[in-house]
This record gives structure tokens, C-alpha cells and sequence, in this order.
């Protein structure tokens, strides 16, 4: 079912067709990474959060967990892999998908005069009623994947931590505690969302930055775990795999630092924007 | 009868147990693995990113603070 939620988030495909992109401009934007907004505290805080919204901490316990939780091995590294080369393709297709069919919005609208239900209200003029629903319909999605993984991943922490049976194998009489951390993870966060007058918005942007300030330290200690010859014994992890994960380390740690410029000396990052 | 019924269930137990051991590795996964002793560069690398997030942390509520205000 999970699985059958995640594909669904490709609507955002179609939907981005619906809205005839000029695919000229398309290309000029990939290259020229043009048009952007000034490079201002409010820029970093949106890059930020963008980054945190992909990847995450808790992005990493749940794929550990799951990968216990479906009895992989040492022997199944090569398909994980694949999987998640996989997954990550599809994933940045479908914000790709989002990203185009928003983007004749670009200039008239944006995040901090409207929430998501009605960034598919102001593309109905452009894509009709039908495509408006399906966009609608795919940020419903979003959200329901992001709440059974997040809770997931909340619940498989726990189990770990707490020792008790964690496994989305289990039945619900067997695994009482692991289905009530679920249960009440998605219960807090739909509670949280119903709190009058909460700027939603400020708070998704808010989450997501903690979730790239926390994600260095998470990464390096899988850096040292996946490269401890006696955790690892024949399956280190390659010279390659390790210059990639210092990479994004070191880039979401200058990032981290950028965002930390920003609000602490707004000065020094208007000195860097006029470089 | 209650006994051959229980050694009956306790060899087939051990028969799924060896069977799946090959691919799942069950018995495996619960070997603990000895504490790692870090080395300086190491532990000096995992202290500087906790400052960091704790660092970090204070600015993100400062940002909302401020915001909120």
C-alpha cells in the first residue's frame, strides 16, 4: 500500500505536461540555475529547507530499519543499492514534475502568501479543474508517505532504543508498543497541524533546517560505521562511495554555516551575495 | 502425546531457524559488537559536529523567536 502511495507521488508528471511548459526555458533554467530570487536570508532559509525536505536523519534510521525489517543481507548490498538509486531517480522526478507545473506561478505567488491547497487553486486557470485535482491530490499524498515513514522511523527508534519488537511484520497483538509510537507520532503530528492560527508553513521550513543541521553528524557516523572492517568485514565501503558521502557532508555542513551567517550576521551574507 | 508434539514443534522451529540462517542471517544479527575505541581525529570530529548542531540549534530557535515576535 505504502508502495502504491509512493508511486503516486509521478502525478506530478502529468500534471506538469498539463501546464505546457515552454522547454526551452526549461533547459536555460537547468543550466543557467536562473531565475532566482535575490540572494537574501529568506533565499537561504528556502534552500535550506528544500534540502532538508530530501534529506533527512530520520531518512537514514528508516532505511536501516526497513533493511532489517525485510531479513536483507550482506548479500543483497548490490540490489539496496540499485533500489536506492532507484528511488532517489523517481523521487527527484516527481519534485522535477512539481517544480515545472508551479512554475508559471513563479513571480505572481509564492510560499509566503499561499499554502499548498491553494497553490493548486491558482493553477486551475492553467491546467483546468481536472489537473488542479490531481495536484491537490498529490501533495495529499506527499503528505500521507511522509507520515507513515516518518512515524515509521519514530517507531523503529523506539523499538530499538526501548528493545522491544519492531517490525511492520508484526502483528498488531505482538508488536503493541511499536504500532502505538506509529499511532501516536501521526496522531501528534495531525494534532500539531489543527492548532489554530499556526503558520504551517514557518514551521515545515523550521523542521526541515533542523533536518539538515542534524544530518552531518548522522552521516559521518555512518561514514564510520560503514568503514569499520569489523562491523563490515568484506563489504567496506569503497574508496568512491566514501569521497561522495565527505562530499555531501562538507556540503551540508557549509550550507548548516551559510544559514548560521545569515541570521547571525545578515551583513556577511550580503557581502558573500555581492561576490 | 503433549511431549512428541513439543519435540515435534522444536525440531520444526530448528528447521526454519537453519533453513532461513543462510539468507537471514537471524542468529547473526544478534552477536553484540564490541564498543569501538575512537581514535583523536575521530572524537574530535564527532564533538565539533555536536557543537555544531547544539550551535546551530539555538540560531534556528533564535530565527523563530524573532520571527514570532
Amino acid at each position: 500500500m505504502t508502495l502504491a502511495a509512493a508511486a503516486f507521488n509521478l502525478i506530478f508528471i502529468p500534471v506538469a505536461l498539463m501546464a505546457h511548459p515552454h522547454w526551452g526555458a526549461v533547459g536555460h533554467a537547468f543550466v543557467r540555475w536562473t531565475p532566482l530570487p535575490g540572494f537574501t536570508k529568506d533565499t537561504v532559509l528556502i534552500v535550506l529547507s528544500d534540502i532538508g525536505a530530501t534529506v533527512t536523519p530520520w531518512m537514514l534510521f528508516f532505511q536501516q530499519s526497513a533493511t532489517v525489517d525485510k531479513g536483507l543481507t550482506t548479500k543483497d548490498i548490490r540490489f539496496g543499492r540499485i533500489d536506492t538509486l532507484v528511488g532517489a531517480g523517481l523521487a527527484a522526478a516527481a519534485a522535477l514534475g512539481a517544480i515545472v507545473a508551479t512554475a508559471p506561478l513563479f513571480g505572481r505567488i509564492s510560499a509566503e502568501n499561499f499554502e499548498a491547497a491553494q497553490f493548486a487553486q491558482a493553477l486551475q486557470p492553467l491546467i483546468g479543474r481536472f489537473g488542479a485535482s490531481l495536484f491537490a491530490l498529490g501533495m495529499v499524498e506527499a503528505g500521507i508517505v511522509a507520515s507513515i515513514t516518518i512515524s515509521t522511523s519514530s517507531a523503529y527508534a523506539f523499538g530499538e532504543v526501548a528493545q522491544r519488537p519492531h517490525s511492520l511484520n508484526l502483528p498488531v497483538n505482538q508488536g503493541k508498543s511499536f504500532y502505538a509510537v506509529l499511532g501516536l507520532c501521526a496522531a501528534a503530528a495531525a494534532g500539531i497541524v489543527l492548532i489554530p492560527g499556526l503558520p504551517l508553513v514557518f514551521v515545515v521550513l523550521v523542521v526541515n533546517v533542523v533536518a539538515v543541521l542534524a544530518m552531518p553528524p548522522a552521516l559521518v557516523f555512518l561514514y564510520l560505521l560503514v568503514n569499520d572492517k569489523q562491523i563490515m568485514e568484506g563489504v567496506k565501503s569503497p574508496g568512491w562511495m566514501n569521497a561522495l558521502a565527505a562530499a555531501v557532508v562538507v556540503v551540508l555542513t557549509a550550507a548548516g554555516v551559510l544559514y548560521g551567517l545569515s541570521v547571525v550576521a545578515p551583513n556577511v551574507l550580503a557581502w558573500i551575495g555581492r561576490l | 502425546m503433549k511431549d512428541e508434539r513439543e519435540h515435534a514443534s522444536l525440531a520444526e522451529t530448528s528447521l526454519v531457524l537453519e533453513t532461513l540462517e543462510l539468507d537471514q542471517l537471524v542468529a547473526a544479527k544478534r552477536e553484540p559488537v564490541p564498543r569501538r575505541q575512537l581514535k583523536g581525529g575521530e572524537l574530535a570530529l564527532l564533538w565539533g559536529l555536536r557543537l555544531y548542531v547544539i550551535f546551530m540549534l539555538v540560531v534556528v530557535f533564535w530565527q523563530a523567536w524573532t520571527a514570532g515576535r
